[in-house]
């Protein structure tokens, strides 16, 4: 068995090998600890975000720990599928906004916000408000994550936030904005309830909603 | 005041604001690039003005005689389409209906080819060539040289009648970049080469040292031997791939490269201007050596009065924001204006925080009342 705490400690110093070397060892072993490692690996993710926090990393380490997350799930993925139900997850949308199509910060934004437990339903980039609201309404989901690096996206947000305000679920979903160009004014502008610049902020915002609504 | 006069007045107010001398009235900078396009009462489709030198021309000059800038850091030379259409290429994609232009990440330089393009430096860009334009056809390289050729011409032209006809002095005479810049815009994408920072670290040092040594200092030295007495600033280093770099990558893969480039234009007693998308502030301290009179800044994200602290030797650009100018009344943006030259005093040029593009970043009415002010304002 392997020393889980280390795994979460190599994930959080972003050291490929050592992660990728345990994970192979618990899929070897037969991966009925594949949860539990998948577990460490999140935790290494908040470690991750933490030293973000602390400026010792920046984006571009997000961006490896996202692609170092995604080895993660191939390697242990049918671990993870033979195991017992992990638990539900809560939903949500994330994608970039009409008339932009910036993924890298979503796709970081993605992997740490499922990182944080979150099922994230990516739609992608230059998505239409009709979309978005169509989606949240089919999947039944009350948090909307919304990405954009141009100031056109602007726009494009506060399209979103009319869109459900017009299909009468305004009052029914956080929605949250993200990216460069976004700010207090921003979000005053596109009626959006709150705004951030980095994953850390997203994920704290979403998990607080999350709980409020479970 | 004469055209000549125009010109020698309005260098003087430039030099001087960078020099941080007292000057009698603000010098105004243009971040303005495609939104000039959007603002032009000849109402052209992005497109077509973006492939039509001749429409160029008078959407700048319009721009000029609207607003009267001091200086343009884009005189709408960015961008031009038609070489890279001719060959095939669609990396950027131009939406006449939503006004707007995107760039695709791409990868050109595959994982394993640093080593090739430190030795083959020449043969490793051809192939890459070739991936850019997977379609291209024969018979359409002389075409498109030819039609870069005329888009080679179009800048030093636009330029020059900018100089003659409404006294603008060119903003910088050259463009040097440090070597990782090129792997994160063009080559690797930003997503691939972020993550060469971590797994690909020597070979990476061993292309950027070729890279300098090779390229970018001999062409530094030469830009810096020419005489650019009648350009605001002599070299223009723009930032962007830092956004993406920690503090111990920054140290290694890009300020010593950034730090030989500063420190050559520095010995040979020219000026740099800095374009800085993101933020600079959390490197501040690589830059508070140099003295005043050396270093012109253009942040993105970062407030001036901030920046102005944290770098109170390097003169500011700035102040007004694209949020402002395109959401806010004419009332608003001048008291923008107001209180921010009063807060910067000396060593401050006004300007804007983004490169301007798209229709909704400023309003006609926003600017004129900005520009208005700024004509007025004597101290």
């Amino acid at each position: 068995m392997i020393d889980f705490e280390a795994l979460a400690q190599a994930m959080g110093d972003l050291d490929e090998d050592a992660v990728t070397e345990m994970l192979e060892k618990v899929m070897e072993e037969g991966g009925a600890d594949a949860p539990k490692a998948m577990e460490a690996c999140q935790k290494g993710m908040d470690l991750v975000g933490d030293q973000f926090q602390e400026g010792e990393y920046f984006v571009g380490d997000l961006i490896y720990a996202g692609e170092l997350m995604t080895t993660a799930v191939n390697i242990l993925k049918d671990g993870l599928i033979s195991s017992e139900g992990s638990g539900t997850k809560t939903k949500m949308i994330l994608c970039t906004v009409k008339n932009d199509l910036h993924d890298i910060g979503k796709n970081i934004v993605r992997s740490m916000l499922e990182a944080g437990g979150f099922e994230v339903v990516d739609l992608g980039i230059d998505i239409p408000a009709d979309q978005i609201v169509a989606t949240a309404k089919e999947k039944d989901i009350r948090i909307i994550a919304l990405s954009g690096v141009l100031t056109l996206a602007i726009d494009s947000m506060k399209d979103t936030v009319e869109a459900f305000r017009e299909a009468g679920l305004r009052d029914k979903v956080k929605i949250i904005i993200g990216g460069a160009p976004v700010s207090e004014e921003a979000k005053e502008l596109t009626g959006a309830d709150e705004w951030a610049h980095d994953p850390q902020k997203t994920v704290r915002v979403c998990n607080e909603w999350a709980q409020a609504m479970a | 005041m004469e055209k000549n006069e125009r010109f020698d007045e309005r260098l003087k107010v430039l030099h001087d604001t960078i020099q941080h001398k007292h000057t009698s009235r603000i010098a105004h900078f243009s971040n303005f690039f495609t939104w000039k396009i959007l603002d032009s009462d000849l109402k052209p489709k992005l497109s077509e003005a973006l492939s039509d030198y001749g429409m160029l021309d008078r959407i700048q000059c319009e721009f000029q005689e609207r607003y009267d800038f001091d200086v343009h850091y884009d005189p709408l030379g960015r961008n031009l389409l038609k070489p890279a259409a001719l060959l095939g290429g669609n990396h950027h994609l131009v939406d006449d209906e939503q006004e707007s232009i995107n760039f695709f990440d791409h990868t050109l330089l595959q994982d394993d080819e640093y080593p090739a393009y430190k030795t083959d430096r020449w043969g490793t860009s051809w192939k890459m060539f070739l991936r850019k334009y997977p379609d291209l056809k024969q018979g359409l390289m002389a075409e498109a040289i030819a039609v870069n050729t005329e888009n080679n011409a179009y800048l030093p032209y636009i330029k020059a009648k900018l100089a003659k006809e409404y006294g603008c002095p060119t903003c910088y005479n050259c463009l040097a970049q440090v070597p990782h810049e090129r792997f994160h815009k063009y080559y690797r994408g930003i997503k691939a080469a972020s993550l060469d920072l971590r797994r690909r670290k020597s070979e990476l040092i061993d292309a950027y040292d070729a890279i300098m040594e090779d390229e970018v200092m001999p062409g530094v030295h030469k830009a810096l031997a020419t005489d650019t007495s009648e350009c605001m600033v002599d070299l223009m280093v723009p930032l962007l791939a830092h956004t993406m770099m920690n503090m111990k990558q920054w140290e290694t893969f890009y300020w010593p490269y950034l730090k030989q480039i500063l420190d050559a234009a520095l010995a040979a007693n020219k000026t740099v201007m800095i374009y800085l998308e993101n933020s600079l502030i959390r490197f501040k301290e690589y830059f508070q050596d140099y003295p005043k009179g050396f270093l012109v800044l253009v942040p993105e994200l970062d407030d001036v009065a901030e920046l102005r602290e944290a770098v109170p030797n390097a003169c500011i650009v700035g102040g007004i924001t694209a949020q402002l100018l395109g959401r806010g009344t004419p009332e608003e943006c001048v008291d923008r204006a107001k209180k921010v030259i009063d807060q910067m005093g000396d060593g401050f040029m006004l300007g804007q925080n983004k490169m301007m593009s798209f229709r909704n970043d400023c309003k006609r009415e926003n600017l004129l009342a900005v520009c208005e002010y700024v004509q007025n304002f004597r101290w």
